[in-house]
Order: structure tokens, then C-alpha cells, then sequence
């Protein structure tokens, strides 16, 4: 993990410096990781990679203003979030909500009958609120530290760990109403 | 370190993404071992994170050709930049030769020519007054007299004598009443100084030298 902290911030060192090569090596590193999580959030392959272009812009513009306060990913995340949350709030919430639905009637639904156990976690991570997806992916698929995911949420590491929990028990809820 | 179940709680995905401590690591599997609520939340969020390790394969990957969109992207930006760089050098490549020519103190000369120009040709060809009773009254030939009006005489009173006699005021009052009044294109000067002086509304009519 350190190692791939430390391979990340000598990339952007590079890329500071207007390095193309590193900057690829930093894009195919860190490009499926932010692509999960936009797609995760935005529900719509266009739309994630769209905003993709836009992020890895930003990293080769603003590399230099790269302070080191937070792991590189964690920075890139936080670039993701807020362009992702800007094409959230330009559309239209019934669009949003068609886009919603048509993942849990199509693809996740696709994806998820070939895991037996997953199955009811990945339908009822669907209904959950995007706040509290948003958390259990951080942690457990993104595998994002506390403090970190703080960061990036700009909220207390204590707030991380309430929403964690939170969000668990609204996951157990929803399982429990669909096994009902 | 706490020991409630809250904190073991709060530190199970730290245990399952293997964020612990080495020291965290070993508490907290005590408390493990012998707290069945803490084993069931385990389970739990174990089950979760498993269907996380599901997910990444079943997700799509962004599309070959997004890399080379992101360096379009910057190079559009970068050539941008560049063509706003060029106006930019150019208008203060502009100023600055202009400054450091002779075209600029010709410039100034000839603005400075310009105004010297349009305040001589422009001069009027007649002086004009502005007085407290009168607008624009035209200086021209006629006899001017200096008057002063009796404190009872109410201004349309004046203003009807100075009518007959074809006569406007110019300048005045001065502090001590004095008005000077112009009379145009009179035939008789002792005449009209009569008037005024047999006039009840005058104190005091005298020509002006």
C-alpha cells in the first residue's frame, strides 16, 4: 500500500513538470479506480467517462499545486467527487432516478445473479441513499482509510465512522426487507 | 484504548482492509474471540466487503480511447492558452514600442495643438453677462446707468418701468442696492435719465462712465 502511495506522489512530481509519460503511467494506475467510483456514482458509463477526461485535465493542470497534505488517489478522488457532483446537480432528478432504475433492472441485476452471496448486498446497496453507497464503497471497495475518506468528504473522521455504520445498518435493513 | 463494543465496531472494515496496527490488530481479535455480537458483525461486514471483491470485475472499464480524449483535452487547453498568451504579448508588444517612439510626443503635441487650436477659433464674438436678474444680456451699444430702486418698489413695478424703456439689468445688486442697467439703441439720454429720476420707485439714476 505504501509502495503504491509512494509510486503515485514520485508520478506526480513528474507530471508537475509537465512529464507526458508520467502522467500516463498515472492514468493507467489510478484510471479504473476513479472510473469505479464515478461510475458508482453517476450510474452511466458516458457520464463517468466524460467526467474522467475532465478529472485527469485537472490532475495535468493543477499537478503543481499539489500540496502532499493527502495521498495523491485521495486528492484525485476529491477532484472526481466534486465534478461528478456537479453533473449530479445539472440534471434533472427524474432522469436521475430513470438512470437509477434502469442499472437495478438491467446491468447490476446481470452482474449480480453470478455471485450467490452477493447477490441481496449488491441489490440493496442500489436502494440505498447515494451518501451511504457512497461511504461503503469508499471503504470497502476503494479500500480508502478513515482519515482519508475525512478528507475527502470534508467531514470529522468520527462522521466517517457513524456513516459507516449507519449506512451497514441501512444495508441490513434492505436485506432484510427483500429476504421478507 | 476503549473497549466498548462501539469501538470494535468502528474498527472492523480497518481489521478486514488490514488498516489495523500491529497492536489494534492483536486487541481487537482478543475481543474477537470472546464477543459473539462483535463475531456477527464481522460476519457481516465480511459479506459485505466480499461482495465488493465481486463487484470490481463486474464493472465496466472506461473505454481505450478516454486517454487520448483527456490529451486532446489538454492540448485544446494548452493551444488556448497559448493564442490568449499571443494577443496578450502582442497588444503590450504594441504599447510598449508606441511608448518608447517618437510617435507618442508627436501625439502628444499635436492633442495639445488641437485644444490651443479650438480655444482660440472658438472664442465668441460677444462678451456675455451673467447676472442675478438677467440672462445672457448682450453687451452691445446703448447707454448703461447705474440705479438704485426705493426699498418699497415691489420687482414687477421694476420690471414694468425698465420694459418701457427698453431696458435690461446687467450686473447687480451690489451690497448696497447699486444695479446697472443698459438701455439699447436710445435716441435721448437725458430724457430717459429723467424718467428714472422723476420715477417713484428710484432712489438714484446716474449714467455710467
Amino acid at each position: 500500500m505504501d509502495r503504491d502511495r509512494q509510486k503515485e506522489s514520485q508520478l506526480l512530481a513528474k507530471v508537475a513538470k509537465k512529464d507526458a509519460k508520467a502522467f500516463e503511467a498515472l492514468y493507467k494506475l489510478l484510471s479504473q479506480s476513479i472510473f469505479n467510483y464515478l461510475f458508482r456514482l453517476l450510474h452511466n458509463r458516458e457520464s463517468a467517462e466524460d467526467i474522467l477526461v475532465e478529472v485527469f485535465s485537472v490532475v495535468w493542470k493543477s499537478a503543481i499545486n499539489f500540496k502532499g497534505k493527502s495521498r495523491v488517489k485521495t486528492w484525485i478522488f476529491g477532484i472526481a467527487r466534486n465534478l461528478a457532483f456537479n453533473e449530479m446537480r445539472k440534471r434533472q432528478p427524474a432522469s436521475y432516478d430513470f438512470i437509477d432504475n434502469t442499472l437495478k433492472d438491467t446491468e447490476s441485476n446481470k452482474a449480480i445473479k453470478r455471485f450467490e452471496n452477493s447477490e441481496y448486498v449488491q441489490k440493496a446497496l442500489l436502494s440505498l441513499t447515494s451518501k451511504h453507497r457512497e461511504i461503503l464503497d469508499l471503504v470497502f471497495f476503494h479500500e480508502i482509510k478513515y482519515a482519508q475518506i475525512a478528507d475527502l468528504l470534508s467531514i470529522p473522521v468520527n462522521t466517517v465512522k457513524t456513516r459507516v455504520y449507519n449506512a451497514k445498518a441501512a444495508l441490513k435493513t434492505e436485506i432484510i426487507k427483500m429476504e421478507g | 484504548m476503549k473497549d466498548n463494543i462501539d469501538t470494535f465496531i468502528e474498527m472492523i472494515p480497518l481489521y478486514l482492509n488490514d488498516q489495523l496496527d500491529s497492536d489494534q490488530k492483536i486487541f481487537f481479535e482478543g475481543r474477537l474471540e470472546q464477543d459473539r455480537q462483535l463475531e456477527k458483525e464481522v460476519e457481516e461486514y465480511s459479506m459485505l466487503k466480499q461482495s465488493y471483491s465481486h463487484l470490481s470485475t463486474t464493472l465496466p472499464s472506461p473505454s481505450p480511447d478516454v486517454f487520448s480524449r483527456i490529451m486532446e483535452n489538454i492540448e485544446h487547453g494548452q493551444e488556448k492558452r497559448v493564442a490568449q498568451e499571443s494577443i496578450f504579448n502582442k497588444i503590450s508588444e504594441y504599447i510598449k514600442n508606441f511608448l518608447s517612439t517618437p510617435k507618442l510626443a508627436w501625439s502628444v503635441a499635436a492633442v495639445q495643438m488641437a485644444v490651443i487650436l479650438f480655444f482660440v477659433f472658438s472664442f465668441p464674438g460677444e462678451i456675455k453677462f451673467q447676472t442675478l436678474s438677467t440672462n445672457e444680456v448682450q453687451l452691445k451699444t446703448g447707454i448703461k446707468i447705474n440705479i438704485v430702486f426705493h426699498d418699497m418698489a415691489v420687482e414687477k413695478q421694476i420690471r414694468d418701468l425698465l420694459n418701457d424703456l427698453n431696458a435690461n439689468i446687467i450686473s447687480g445688486p451690489s451690497k448696497t442696492g447699486l444695479y446697472i442697467i443698459l438701455i439699447k439703441d436710445t435716441p435721448n439720454k437725458a430724457n430717459v435719465l429723467n424718467i428714472l429720476k422723476n420715477s417713484a420707485l428710484v432712489k438714484f439714476a446716474q449714467a455710467r462712465y
